[in-house]
């Protein structure tokens, strides 16, 4: 991850306009942060279940055997939902990095969440239209990157202002 | 000092996280029998107390007694040696595509472990997801009463997706009859046998009192392996989990 120096100083942060507003802003990334641990937690339970091959308990849907055990629920040998979590914990270290000013983090936040989101719309339609099962993990973890996606949006709108 | 702190926090939120994977992974590794959903047979003893000799010839790798009250259709399709050290027995519907997969990775099994292994497969068909699945265990008990159950059995997973969703599923079971040598007429007169009724009640009653709540569910020794670990990996790890001396 890149991590670069703060592009403004804490000297010259109360002259910025982010500064004087306890901003909208800023608590939007603390939003996206609390928000990508409730998808990292999510992601990992799913990846050590898979690891350890542990039964998933289903108690919202009736799908997550069927969803879990289907080739879309690995890639490269992989489960799928390492990779979100390895997606959660960037776009966590990110939401943290732009809440203390790093700019580059917003830019490449945006664009992550705005990737997870259109992977989470693919998973959506696997498991409408290929697998025809909904697990209720999967989709937990689709309404915290639409959440985030929400939020990022939000995010430029504030930025635009 | 505030300019570290976000790294901080990042790298906090790491350790826990790789913390927790290898920790949950190492202990659910150190546990062997993991992949099982049900206990040993030694420690099932709560439903029932007597061993069901008819559902399994094996001396070496008895039946727990979960579902003694439901032995389910007898005599049961088995396939493989009489005193296989395994014994794998399948909830399946004909029509279910987990069910053909999870076939695929028996045929595999079946022949790595030879006579090491037999399996008993038992019907459970979702009729009302799947509307062929009825007469697709029709069919099977059919071609099993002209001594052809497995050979229905395979061509039925081989073609599932040929038949699943057609409108004439009989008439393409009864072309599989002809082709596997059968005779035809009175394989048709043993599709609407309610002997074939019977024997899946029976399979249904067992799965229900052995608490299968889906398909495919397999046993191995009489222990229900967990939906998430019929990996074709994990199966083979709980299988040798039972060969080994240690576990038996």
């Amino acid at each position: 991850m890149s991590a670069r120096k703060p592009s403004s100083g804490p000297a010259r942060e109360s002259a910025t306009r982010e500064s004087r507003a306890p901003s909208g802003g800023q608590r939007l990334y603390i939003a996206s942060a609390i928000l990508s641990l409730v998808g990292l937690v999510d992601a990992l339970y799913l990846t050590i279940k898979h690891l350890t091959g542990q039964g998933v308990q289903c108690t919202v849907t009736m799908g997550c055997e069927e969803v879990l055990t289907s080739s879309y629920a690995t890639v490269g040998g992989l489960p799928l939902a390492a990779f979100g979590a390895a997606a959660y914990f960037t776009v966590f270290s990110l939401a943290t990095l732009a809440l203390y000013r790093y700019h580059v983090a917003r830019t490449l936040l945006f664009y992550l969440v705005a990737a997870m989101t259109l992977a989470s719309l693919f998973l959506i339609y696997v498991q409408a239209f290929v697998i025809g099962k909904w697990c209720q993990f999967c989709l937990l973890s689709a309404a915290v990157t639409f959440c985030l996606m929400a939020i990022a949006l939000a995010g430029r709108f504030f930025r635009a202002r | 000092m505030r300019r570290y702190l976000p790294f901080a926090i990042i790298g906090a939120v790491l350790a826990l996280a790789v913390a927790s994977v290898l920790v949950f992974t190492r202990s659910a590794k150190n546990s062997n029998g993991s992949q099982f959903s049900t206990p040993p047979p030694a420690t099932s003893t709560s439903e029932n107390s007597s061993p069901t000799t008819n559902q399994t010839a094996s001396g070496a790798s008895p039946y727990a007694p979960l579902g003694a009250s439901a032995p389910g259709a007898q005599p049961p399709h088995v396939r493989g040696a009489a005193n296989a050290k395994i014994t794998l027995e399948e909830f399946g519907d004909y029509q279910c595509p987990p069910c053909r997969a999870l076939f695929s990775e028996l045929k595999k099994i079946e022949s790595e472990y030879h006579d090491r292994l037999r399996l008993i497969f038992r019907h459970y068909p979702i009729t009302e997801k799947h509307k062929h699945a009825l007469v697709a265990a029709h069919a099977a008990e059919a071609a099993g009463l002209q001594n052809k159950y497995w050979e229905m059995h395979d061509r039925l997973y081989e073609t599932q997706t040929d038949w699943a969703e057609a409108d004439n599923a009989r008439e393409i079971f009864i072309k599989y009859a002809r082709e596997l040598g059968l005779d035809v007429e009175r394989f048709v007169r043993d599709l609407d046998n309610n002997d074939a009724d019977v024997r899946i009640a029976a399979d249904r009653q067992r799965a229900q009192a052995l608490g299968v709540l889906g398909t495919p569910t397999l046993f191995v020794n009489g222990r229900q392996l967990k939906p998430e670990a019929m990996t074709p990996e994990m199966m083979r790890k709980a299988i040798d989990f039972m060969l080994d001396p240690r576990n038996q």
